[in-house]
């Protein structure tokens, strides 16, 4: 099992990186396209099987942000590859990352029944 | 017959200017945590104003403005011929809404920030030319509505800089009377829009300042007045970037206001309250007007105000579409006579 | 380019060079800080919840998924509650990149539409902000899917 203090380290790291963009870049590049920046680069950077070993010294450091998000929509394409061929292309990713969507969608909708904004 | 009460190339002087009779000036909890709060008629201690919407709220609050403005003069509200009045929500709803309620003839404006100057101006303009005797100008805006229209959901976890704005949370209300006595609007110019390519929606001051100046610049032209003529020249809300950066274009077009030049964004809140660069809304210069402004008139601290409300007039959509901000400026003089 | 239009570049040019002397600049080094911070300690949290997964005999996916959906539900629970856009003003990144953030402009989304009711505002306004994020995550994953079988065959 990987060390908290990895996972510290390799979220925080990742973190950064996110606010060095946020901060020396154009006003025009919002969090909006920092996030889509870093689940892509997660999914491609896990093809390139790079995102693994980052895994593997990081653990949730490296799963926790949204590019691990990426790296899970990769992997579940691959795996459903190999086994089914054309048709994993299609289905592989979103099973591997159904329990998460749902989970959003779901929490999503009881906090906005429950609660108000505040503002 | 040519317009008699043009001046030079925008502006125009009034003959009989026509008499701020009465004002109302309503703001919005942080604003009422600010160094005027007690310069405010009414405070607001939550952003609902015990509506279920912020855009109710935000109506409620124009309206209240309105007739409390309405009430101060000791008018009723048939008195009032006709309400000029505007906000930044998409179709001006919370104006329209307002209005509604308060049963007179509607103008509804959209200048974005500059709607307090620009409502100013045309209802001086419809009394001294004679076409009615007693109108109300106001503006509005509210944090939350502005907020979610323009940027983000309200509860969203966004990082503000420190060139960013906060919209106001506050309304104010004029009445313009033919005949009474009070500080006078003499004369209005009307700014043209001006974009010199800038296009960070988080920083407008930077996108009006330019509009700000060359507003002020063709007002001393026209209307040839120095630029010492007037004890305040203040605009509406390019906060402390916006208002830097004009400081240097005045410099540069050699019409440093004197003695005194200053910005309603930067007034309305202290640097304690971590607005960054400052306040901007419809609401700002109309609560900074019809607050502590015209009470230092009154007072007679002041005799001389030329006010120069900025607007920045994109939308979410130009700004997604990679469009700069185009900007403008109104100006209205406003003096004890 | 007609030379009223070459003014206008000079023009807009030398005032962005005036403006960029003026604005502020963010305080780089401070919210970088924040973020290192913030965003190690969601992410130390979820190694924990994830290691106790683990202890409790679930598998490395299962265990994976599970401190995911804990985790988006801590992201929404906080955002209900007001405090996740406080937390974002301090940690920017820190709270932007971690899944939790992905939850917060769900529930901020759906939350603040929901005054135009549950079909066209909590409904049709919930993945407004990610939304993006997930079309661009299945195209590129598909993408390489697509790569994988060509690379294969």
């Amino acid at each position: 099992m990987v060390p908290l203090y990895m996972a510290f380290l390799v979220g925080g790291a990742l973190c950064l990186i996110g606010q060095l963009i946020m901060d020396l870049t154009k006003p025009g590049i919002t969090p909006g396209h920092i996030l889509i920046g870093y689940i892509t680069g997660g999914a491609i950077l896990s093809g390139l099987g790079l995102y693994q070993p980052l895994v593997q010294i990081g653990g949730a450091g490296a799963t926790i942000p949204l590019s691990g998000f990426g790296h899970l929509l990769t992997q579940g394409t691959l795996k459903a590859v190999e086994q089914k061929g054309i048709l994993g292309v299609f289905s592989g990713g979103v099973e591997a990352a159904a329990g998460g969507i749902v989970a959003a969608v779901v929490f999503g909708y009881v906090m906005a029944v429950i609660f108000n904004p505040k503002g | 017959m040519e317009a008699a009460k043009k001046r030079g190339m925008q502006s125009v002087a009034f003959e009989n200017p026509p008499v701020l009779a009465s004002w109302a000036a309503v703001v919005g909890p942080k604003e009422g945590e600010g160094p005027w709060a007690k310069d405010f008629d009414w405070i607001f201690d939550d952003y609902s104003i015990g509506e279920k919407t912020w855009e109710k709220a935000e109506s409620k609050m124009l309206r209240e403005t309105v007739k409390l403005a309405i009430s101060k003069g000791n008018y009723q509200s048939r008195d009032i011929e006709m309400m000029l009045a505007g906000d930044l929500l998409n179709q001006i709803v919370a104006t329209s809404f307002a209005a509604r309620e308060i049963g007179v003839p509607l103008l509804g404006l959209y200048g974005a920030c500059s709607t307090m100057a620009e409502s100013l101006a045309l209802g001086a303009m419809l009394v001294d030319g004679g076409f009615f005797n007693r109108v109300s100008a106001s503006a509005c805006s509210h944090h939350h509505t502005a907020e979610r229209q323009f940027r983000f959901p309200t509860e969203q976890g966004i990082q503000r800089t420190p060139s960013s704005q906060w919209t106001a949370t506050a309304a104010g209300a004029v009445i313009l009377d033919r005949l009474g006595s009070g500080p006078r609007i003499t004369c209005a110019t009307l700014g043209r829009v001006i974009d010199l390519g800038q296009s960070d929606s988080a920083d407008m001051g930077s996108a009006m300042a330019p509009a700000a100046v060359n507003t002020i610049k063709t007002h001393f032209q026209d209307l040839q007045r120095p630029v010492n003529y007037y004890d305040l020249i203040v605009t509406g809300d390019l906060g402390k970037v916006g208002m830097a950066v004009a400081q240097q274009l005045f410099v540069k077009e050699g019409i440093v206001p004197q003695p005194n030049y200053s910005d309603c964004g930067v007034l309305l809140y202290d640097d304690s309250q971590g607005v960054d660069s400052g306040g901007s809304g419809c609401g700002c210069s109309a609560c900074m007007l019809c607050g502590p402004l015209l009470k230092k008139m009154v007072e007679g601290k002041l005799n001389r105000l030329l006010l120069v409300a900025t607007g920045a007039l994109m939308s979410p959509t130009t700004q997604h579409q990679g469009e700069t901000i185009p900007a403008i400026a109104h100006a209205v003089a406003i003096e004890n006579q | 380019m007609g030379a009223s239009e070459k003014l206008h570049k000079i023009e807009v040019k030398e005032y962005d060079q005036l403006v960029q002397t003026v604005k502020p600049k963010p305080a780089v080094l401070k919210n970088c800080f924040w973020a290192f911070v913030v965003g190690g300690a969601i992410c130390v949290l979820g190694q924990i919840i994830a290691n106790y997964a683990i202890s409790q005999g679930m598998g490395k996916t299962d265990a994976s998924t599970t401190t995911s959906i804990i985790m988006i539900f801590l992201g929404a629970f906080l955002t209900g509650l007001g405090v996740y856009d406080e937390i974002g003003q301090r940690a920017g990144a820190g709270s932007i990149v971690p899944i939790t953030g992905f939850a917060n402009s769900i529930v901020a989304s759906a939350m603040e539409f929901k005054r135009e009711g549950y079909v066209f505002g909590v409904g049709a306004r919930i993945f407004s902000i990610a939304g993006p994020t997930l079309l661009f995550g299945f195209v590129t994953a598909v993408l390489i899917g697509l790569i994988k079988i060509l690379l294969k065959g």
